[in-house]
């Protein structure tokens, strides 16, 4: 079956308000070193001691299927060994469901572990299955949450996780 | 000058971390057991930096001055510590 990609954005992510278990990560506006004209590019800092989260609010695509899988590219601020925990939720609802959007809640967490690279600032590419997807369809509104959880004892890495691009692909219907 | 708890110990790491932009070849577990190492050789030598120390400073300075006379050439010889007359 196709893979349709829904592509968020750093900057268009919306933050949390930083109240206990809302922490959200710094955004920063990133230079390249290299000779002018140098590419610039948004990022998130994942900190390593605390768990951080951002998320992105979208229409479901009309020919969403079902499998959504986080796609997260992330490079290291200093960490070269260890591992990150990433998290991902989703909530989701449809047009004429009896839920208050304004009281939704996320579907149940989804995890993985993923080894950090071997060299500061390359670029590794997680892929995270939202096994747990909160009956998502086609023409929902949808939520979708990242976090790092740095403050798990499984979180092995020092240092921020610095979170370049986002995108959740599934298979088309 | 009592040792830190575990508490404060963690509490360390993570300012470390935060603070740190240099490659890190090691992972959180060995921040952590080196964060208990230093506060435990700061315990175990802290007699002996005072007895270091010239007469005038170390009879008329308080525990928190000469703690950080210690924090501020230590972070002095890392290139952290800046002062107006470096411009």
């Amino acid at each position: 079956m196709p893979t349709g990609s829904i592509l968020l954005p750093i900057g268009a992510a919306v933050q949390p308000d930083g109240s206990a278990s809302n922490l959200a990560p710094a955004v920063q506006r990133v230079k390249s070193s290299a000779t002018a004209p140098s590419p610039y590019f948004m990022q998130a800092m994942f900190d390593a001691a605390a768990l951080e989260q951002m998320m992105w609010s979208f229409r479901v695509p009309a020919d969403y299927g079902s499998s959504p899988v986080l796609k997260v590219q992330y490079k290291m601020t200093s960490a070269t060994s260890g591992n990150v925990i990433i998290l991902g939720r989703l909530a989701a609802v449809t047009d004429g469901d009896a839920i208050d959007v304004d009281a939704k809640a996320f579907g149940a967490s989804n995890s993985a572990t993923v080894t950090v690279p071997g060299t500061v600032g390359h670029i590794d590419e997680a892929s995270l299955a939202l096994t747990s997807d909160d009956s998502m369809a086609s023409a929902d509104f949808a939520v979708v949450y990242v976090a790092r959880d740095g403050a798990s004892g499984s979180d092995t890495a020092t240092g921020d996780m610095e979170v370049v691009s986002v995108s959740v692909t599934y298979t088309t219907a | 000058m009592a040792a830190l708890d575990a508490t404060n110990r963690l509490r360390v790491a993570y300012g470390w971390m935060r603070d740190n932009i240099e490659t890190c070849t090691f992972d959180k577990t060995a921040l952590h057991a080196a964060v208990n190492a230093t506060d435990q050789w700061i315990e175990d030598n802290q007699t002996s930096f005072n007895t270091a120390l010239p007469t005038a400073f170390r009879n008329n300075a308080s525990l928190v001055q000469k703690t950080l006379l210690f924090c501020y050439v230590a972070m002095r010889r890392a290139n952290k510590l800046r002062v107006a007359e470096d411009g």
